[in-house]
């Protein structure tokens, strides 16, 4: 029997005892018969069983933690909640007219005083120390960098753009945060192709943010649709060397991409990183790095 | 039937069938609102047990109810309440026999969890899993889990970050690869198991 027969599309059945009294007996007999299948069966009853052993720990990791943690607070009183929220708008009523006349009050005295002239020598103010292993988003706002348009890269550019794939990026959302939470937000952006937009939202999102991983992936996805390029392949490098799974494997890819799409395939690094990933073949980006090796070859 | 917290045993195993957040959802609730788990530290606390017992009671049965949830083993032949109760006594009762022999119930009776030799085998298949474990990755640990619970490749592409679900189905299959990889380069494993690799034959 070879792998293409049914019964091996029934070990599945077979082992969640949902085959009838016949199909259950013909598989018996089929396994008794057949080394092969017998060994498909018996390394997917211990996928199983490995399977169930990890939902087991996640159960008791869970329970764990309920056990540690106090029990949540009951409802709040409503007629409470009601007038603090009465309180809460009328201070920031007052606040926001206070902030009106104090605004008004400064425009009409910097009417009539001259601009104050910038001061001598070096800003005192210190920037701010960036130990972020990954690249934040810089100049973000400023024009898009233009595709680099030499002759000899505008093939490889042509390839990386058409080989790139848009991310849905819809299963990155959270059921629990609020819409306007920054990566949300960026989503909302990503998802009406306002690349611009996604890397503003980005912005708060800091390295010690739990989501900053997914964040650096997107603000490298807008920057390679807002076409820069260079920019877009330091942020898909600095996730690719983490070898933070899943986003790792993602950005291996994107990087290549990015780094032909910048005029980068003849260096040393890119034709490393693209022999690592033709070499894989259990990574999920293999295919796609074969047929752009290939591609790229036929075009010297 | 509803049990005294408010949830009927349709809700509690709709949600035990379905993503890792109602899971855990239905989880808490099951531990903190449901009263089962007041019932089984009452249980194992007349049988003579202490409250640490009675946690890990609650806790092992919660396990063993879930897998026969999602397994279809729970034939609706009772209250789920009942059900639970059933698996507890169960297995507060084989815990007591291990620790001091005693007659047994007939009812609880299942003979294949006491013989010794039995019980070392079962020992050196969960030290061989954890060692399993422990060579696939944290990542692939995850994957195989989800795929465990049934769900589709978009909540897995949802729980584990990915951007599409077609690259949940692509680490899916991975990992389980991986996995096959791992056990097949293992000759004590596959000995353990009987399984015959293809060189052999």
């Amino acid at each position: 029997m070879t792998n293409n027969s049914p019964l091996y599309d029934q070990i599945e059945a077979f082992l969640k005892d949902q085959l009838d009294a016949e199909a259950r007996e013909a598989m018996r007999q089929a396994i008794a018969a057949d080394p092969d299948l017998a060994r498909e069966v018996a390394l997917r009853r211990l996928e199983f069983e490995v399977a169930e052993a990890l939902i087991a720990n996640q159960i008791r990791a869970q329970l764990h933690t309920l056990r540690t943690e106090p029990p949540p607070e009951p409802p709040p009183d409503t007629t409470r909640t009601t007038r603090y929220r009465y309180f809460f708008w009328l201070i920031a009523a007052l606040l926001g007219i206070a902030a009106i006349g104090i605004y008004r009050r400064y425009a009409q005295t910097s009417l009539t005083l001259p601009a104050p002239s910038p001061p001598p020598g070096p800003s005192r103010q210190t920037p701010a120390r960036d130990t972020s292993p990954l690249p934040q988003a810089r100049n973000q706002s400023a024009p898009a960098q233009p595709a680099p348009a030499s002759t000899s890269n505008a093939r490889p550019l042509a390839l990386a753009t058409e080989l790139y794939q848009r991310p849905q990026f819809e299963t990155l959302r959270s059921t629990q945060a609020a819409p306007n939470a920054p990566f949300e937000a960026a989503l909302t952006a990503w998802s009406n192709q306002e690349y611009a937009a996604v890397l503003s939202a980005l912005r708060p999102v800091s390295d010690r943010d739990p989501q900053h991983l997914r964040a650096a992936t997107l603000r490298a996805h807008a920057q390679f649709n807002l076409k820069q390029y260079a920019q877009a392949a330091v942020g898909f490098r600095a996730v690719a060397d983490t070898r933070t799974m899943p986003w790792a494997e993602e950005a291996d890819w994107y990087l290549l991409l990015a780094m032909a799409a910048n005029g980068q395939s003849g260096s040393s690094d890119f034709q490393t990183r693209l022999a690592q990933l033709c070499s894989d073949s259990g990574h999920p980006f293999a295919d796609q790095a074969l047929e752009l090796r290939r591609r790229l070859r036929a075009g010297q | 039937m509803k049990n005294p917290a408010g949830l009927s045993d349709e809700q509690i195993t709709q949600a035990l069938l379905s993503g890792v957040q109602q899971r855990e959802a239905i989880f808490a609730y099951l531990y903190r609102q449901s009263g089962w788990r007041e019932w089984v530290l009452r249980h194992v606390s007349q049988q003579g047990g202490d409250e640490p017992a009675g946690e890990d009671v609650f806790q092992e049965t919660l396990i063993l109810f879930d897998r026969n949830i999602r397994e279809g083993r729970f034939l609706k032949g009772s209250a789920l309440q009942t059900y639970f109760f059933g698996i507890a006594k169960q297995y507060w009762f084989n815990r007591q026999r291990r620790i001091r022999p005693l007659p047994l119930d007939p009812k609880y009776d299942r003979p294949s969890t006491d013989n010794p030799e039995q019980q070392t085998i079962q020992t050196e298949k969960q030290d061989m899993i954890q060692h399993i474990l422990e060579q696939i990755g944290e990542h692939c640990q995850k994957v195989l889990s989800l795929y465990k619970l049934s769900l589709s490749n978009e909540e897995i592409a949802q729980e584990l970050g990915l951007s599409s679900p077609e690259m949940a189905k692509k680490y899916t299959y991975r990992c389980r690869e991986k996995f096959k990889s791992f056990v097949l380069s293992r000759k004590d494993i596959c000995e353990h198991l009987d399984i015959r690799l293809r060189d052999d034959k």
